[in-house]
């Protein structure tokens, strides 16, 4: 029952997903792009349909027979590489671990090597590896729109249609709006993740609140009741910038609205948006008041994050895959809850504007010499990660959930109330921009959390260097 | 020896060297200077010839690259008045014959041989605003409000300083090495009449041995100076992903923009470096030739 | 003739008789405090190398661990082990530590040994025999110390991978190569200077040739230099960590790759990442008590012979 509740949520959410559809907009000409989405919103229904009735279908017997009918062409012994995140520590750690076993279990023909590499690490490389085409993997982790848009523009992307059309049934074409590029899909999405507020309950009641607050007003107020008695409010990690982003994008999108937001991030509009600057100030007067802890300032993600779970800071606001790591904590996991962050104008814009979507993805590489089964052993590993990510509360799945999912944790329970609720998603920035304009963005919200920039400075720096 | 078979030789003993200092050093340098003219969107295509055009767009205040320069020259100024001094009295001290002062030498020349990775590492620990050596300390002497609550390496006044403390501990001891071993080449004798006229310690350095260690200090000046000029390990650990640092340095940026699809901007950082790189060089050189009055070595 | 001037620092030296008292105690003062500085932080890192995460944090930050966590180290070599099946392997795979600490070797020496072959073999070209020029290219490989790594890695990294030999052991062992030649040489001129020609002459009598008088006179006289240079270069390649870092994959890192890699998701962890950075940094040290003279006269010699 609880499954079925998570499932509809789910699907609920996939409904409102399917109005971003930021990929094709960045690397196709605009006439995909609104097709994408004209297409997306009508066949919704449809969609919801398909999936509702599948859905049980899936659940009792997805795993036993794509095993038959996804099974490779023929027997030869295959050696596939792929590069991911997922090193050790990482909250996905487990789940790919699981789904390589499994998918080992079920190719004994294929070898995968596999090789994980830490975030930023990961970044500098595979751009440089795709910049020259050389020494690439076979399969790769990667963000979706113009993360891999840029790859799929350099042509080092390989078309996965043929293989996903036999997956239509499990994975909604809404959730591969992300990863289609002029119509063509090429990543198969894993699991989807928004920003939410992470709260420490302990603490607020040290400061007289026994609920997380539910409007900015009161949000403001309980910073300053914790203030006042001592508690540091939020953690932000400045050391790694995306952390900034986290913070940062919410307040805008809840004071300027989704669309506009997205359209900044797109590149539909400019940077030179008055309430944009306003959003910054706004983020910049909670930082003059001691909202954030000062230790932050050039310490990296993990460090700010322990100190939320070790009850240094009343909050923590970052990607939902973080549920996973709190979940697994016993005794935090009780003093932890997680909302959304509220409105703050609310002339433009709306609770259920939400910062994420389906980003993590796998991508088969077009020089790969073993392209197609690499892409069928992505696609099928995709899945079973996106599974086992689920179970382990790393994420909202991006494809149909099978198999027994009551055992997931409250806080990815309260996530995907969130995600029903959703009226719209904007992908995060550093995703849903192309690496050029990606720089100047980050470099420009590491300013403005150390106070180099200011909101009026933000807009003027941005317009000028994005476009 | 034929002529032809004399140049044949020549040639080939040059050959590895060259291929060498031609292949990685002389070519890359000529391909920097070619591909900073270009717009480059991507790693394999060149975009269109845009001249100048990366070198103004450099210091614009969205690549930061101004301040990176004055960055390294902030920390090329501190090694050259802060820590070549410091690495003078070390050697001063030592070379004047004191009780063991092979071990206190071995001592101070141990940081030289660690990596700049791991001194980062270890000093990022050090520097850790909650837990580190410097906050547990200054906490221990009752003081912790003297220091900035984001640490010493969040704190975006003492950052640079921040950087430059690792750096001190690790090469004062490379710098001391070289001078003592020039103070210990000045001539006894020569120590010794000076000690007969009346001229004190103090005075014998001064005006003994320093300026017969003159060579070294200038090579030392410049050791300093275009290592801070390319200093990256160090403050690449320290950065993690470079956006938010106050320590902005042009290798930094050279790196990033190299891997970020913008290889105009980079190979045009690089084409300054190296012209930097050569400015002080001579520079250095040409400062210490007009000073020396008593001729060359 | 500088050779033994310049790097020597024979202990028999004369002292300057006439001390003060005050003074001496002066400089006593300043040379310890310098020794702590010097050792303190090394001392930090061993022993939280072997402390709990509570203990560093907390309770016992500077004092010597009060439960010697041996396991820290053991997980660092646990890093990198294949786990669970064959097939699965991580960042660290193929033998973890180990295997970073063997690719660090085996860059290192074949490094030492292009570099060294190529820079004695054009000095003795440079220096023996007589031709027009020889001055002048000899200046041209002297600009080469100067020279930052950092501008050759994106030109390099470019052609690298056009010519497919990125993500190899010869991806860094060709730069390390190319930046360690004008060092070498520098360093083999004034050595090979010192070799007197007369040697060379009265081989020539004896029917030598150019190639002749390089094998048989002069590589063996310049064993002194080479073996100084090469642990200079050793050094220099065992730190290096941007090209290590950016041409390198899983296979190739270095030890540096691999510390840096340490912090990847394991940075709360500071029992692991000390075990780790000891491990990446004593044996180094441990090899430095013994050869600690041969080591520094290495770090002099390229300085002042200049």
């Amino acid at each position: 029952m609880k499954m079925k509740r998570l499932v509809s949520t789910l699907l609920a959410g996939v409904m409102v997903l399917s109005l971003v559809a930021c990929g094709s907009g960045n690397t196709a000409p605009a006439s995909t792009d609104t097709s994408a989405a004209d297409t997306a919103t009508t066949d919704t229904a449809a969609t919801t349909d398909t999936a509702a009735t599948t859905d049980t279908a899936a659940t009792d017997e997805a795993p036993a027979d794509t095993a038959e009918v996804e099974a490779p062409a023929s027997d030869e012994p295959v050696t596939l590489t792929m590069w991911c995140i997922a090193t050790e520590g990482d909250s996905n750690r487990h789940a790919y671990e699981a789904a390589i076993a499994e998918m080992e279990e079920k190719y004994p023909n294929i070898t995968l090597e596999w090789e994980a590499i830490e975030n930023e690490a990961y970044k500098t490389k595979i751009i440089a590896a795709m910049a020259s085409g050389e020494g690439l993997p076979d399969i790769f982790f990667t963000w979706s729109c113009a993360f891999l848009g840029d790859f799929v523009n350099q042509g080092r992307v390989y078309c996965l249609d043929d293989v996903l059309a036999k997956y239509s049934d499990e994975l909604p074409e809404s959730m591969l709006g992300n990863t289609t590029y002029d119509g063509k899909h090429y990543g198969v999405p894993t699991t989807m993740n928004i920003v939410a507020l992470f709260a420490n309950m302990d603490l607020l009641a040290q400061a007289g609140w026994d609920k997380v607050p539910e409007n900015y007003d009161e949000l403001i107020k309980c910073c300053d009741d914790l203030v006042a008695a001592g508690i540091i409010p939020f953690g932000c990690a400045g050391g790694e910038t995306w952390c900034v982003t986290e913070y940062l994008e919410p307040i805008i999108e809840k004071s300027i609205g989704a669309d506009a937001l997205n359209d900044i991030f797109l590149g539909r509009a400019s940077y030179d948006n008055p309430d944009v600057a306003k959003a910054v100030d706004t983020f910049q007067e909670m930082i003059d008041k001691g909202y954030f802890d000062p230790a932050g300032a050039s310490l990296p993600n993990d460090d700010v994050k322990a100190n939320f779970m070790a009850g240094r800071t009343a909050f923590y606001q970052n990607g939902t895959w973080n549920c996973a790591d709190f979940a697994n904590d016993a005794e935090f996991l009780p003093k932890v809850k997680v909302t959304e962050f509220p409105v703050i104008d609310s002339s433009k814009s709306k609770l259920g504007q939400l910062i994420g979507g389906p980003s993590d993805t796998l991508a088969v590489t077009a020089s790969s010499p073993n392209a197609e089964v690499a892409a069928e052993y992505a696609a099928e590993l995709g899945k079973l990660i996106c599974h086992y990510g689920y179970l382990d509360g790393c994420g909202l799945p991006a494809w149909i959930p099978y198999g027994d999912t009551s055992s997931i944790n409250p806080l990815t329970q309260t996530v995907s109330e969130i995600c029903a609720n959703a009226d719209s998603y904007v992908l995060f920035g550093d995703t849903a921009m192309s690496a050029v304009d990606k720089d100047p963005y980050l470099d420009a919200v590491a300013k403005v959390y150390g106070k180099e920039l200011d909101g009026a400075g933000f807009i003027s720096e941005l317009a000028g260097a994005i476009r | 020896m034929h002529r032809r078979h004399k140049h044949l030789t020549i040639f080939l003993f040059l050959l590895p060297a060259l291929v060498l200092f031609v292949g990685i050093l002389v070519w890359p340098i000529i391909a920097s200077v070619h591909h900073s003219m270009f717009e480059y969107r991507s790693f394999t295509e060149p975009g269109n010839f845009v001249g100048l055009q990366n070198y103004k767009d450099l210091f614009n205040s969205q690549y930061d690259f101004g301040k990176a320069v004055i960055n390294a020259l902030i920390l090329a100024a501190l090694s050259v008045f802060i820590q070549l001094p410091l690495a003078l009295g070390l050697a001063l001290m030592l070379g004047n014959g004191i009780k063991g002062e092979r071990f206190y030498l071995s001592v101070y020349f141990t940081p030289v041989l660690i990596s700049a990775v791991v001194i980062g590492m270890l000093w990022e620990k050090i520097y850790n605003p909650i837990y580190g050596l410097v906050t547990k300390t200054f906490e221990w002497l009752n003081m912790a409000d003297k220091l900035p609550p984001a640490g010493l390496l969040g704190d975006p006044k003492t950052a640079l300083l921040a950087v430059f403390i690792p750096t001190i501990w690790q090469y004062v001891g490379y710098h001391m090495l070289l001078m003592y071993a020039g103070i210990k080449g000045v001539s006894p004798e020569l120590r010794e009449a000076a000690m007969l006229d009346g001229a004190t310690r103090g005075q014998v350095n001064r005006y003994v041995v320093i300026p017969t260690i003159k060579p070294i200090i200038k090579v030392s000046i410049i050791f300093a100076i275009t290592g801070s000029l390319k200093s990256y390990d160090l403050i690449k650990v320290f950065a993690k992903d470079a956006y938010n640092c106050s320590y902005k340095v042009p290798s930094l940026l050279l790196v990033r923009y190299a891997f970020h699809n913008a290889g105009g901007i980079a190979s045009a950082i690089a084409v300054i470096m190296i012209i930097m790189c050569f400015f002080f060089a001579i520079l250095i050189n040409w400062m210490f030739k007009e000073r020396d009055l008593y001729g060359k070595k | 003739m500088a050779k033994n001037s310049a790097i020597s620092f024979e202990p028999e030296m004369y002292s300057v008789k006439k001390t003060n008292k005050f003074v001496e105690a002066l400089i006593y003062v300043g040379l310890v405090l310098w020794l702590l500085i010097d050792l303190f932080p090394l001392y930090y890192l061993f022993t939280f190398s072997l402390k709990s995460s509570k203990e560093i944090t907390g309770t016992n930050v500077i004092g010597l661990p009060k439960e010697w966590l041996w396991s820290n180290y053991g997980r660092v070599f646990g890093l990198g082990k294949k786990t669970g099946k064959p097939a699965v392997r991580h960042f660290f795979a193929n033998g973890g530590i180990e295997k970073c600490f063997s690719n660090s070797v085996l860059v290192a020496a074949l490094t030492i040994i292009i570099s060294l072959v190529a820079a004695l073999m054009a000095t003795y070209a440079i220096t023996r025999i007589v031709w027009r020029g020889s001055n002048t290219l000899n200046s041209i490989f002297m600009l080469g110390i100067t020279i930052p790594m950092h501008v050759a890695l994106y030109p390099i990294y470019s052609s690298f991978s056009k010519m497919g030999i990125l993500r190899s052991h010869a991806s860094l062992i060709i730069p390390y190569a190319a930046f360690s030649v004008s060092m070498a040489i520098m360093v083999c001129t004034g050595f090979m200077n010192d070799i007197p020609k007369e040697l060379d002459e009265s081989a020539c009598i004896d029917g030598c040739g150019s190639w002749g008088i390089f094998f048989h006179i002069i590589c063996p006289l310049m064993k002194p230099a080479l073996a100084t240079m090469g642990i200079y270069i050793f050094l220099q390649c065992w730190n290096e960590f941007m090209f290590a870092s950016v041409f390198g994959d899983e296979p190739h890192y270095t030890l540096p790759v691999f510390v840096s890699n340490l912090k990847g998701s394991n940075i709360t962890d500071w029992g692991l990442v000390g075990a780790g950075l000891v491990l990446a940094t004593f044996p180094m040290l441990f090899v430095y008590v013994f050869m600690s003279r041969r080591i520094q006269e290495s770090f002099m010699v390229g300085a002042v012979k200049g």
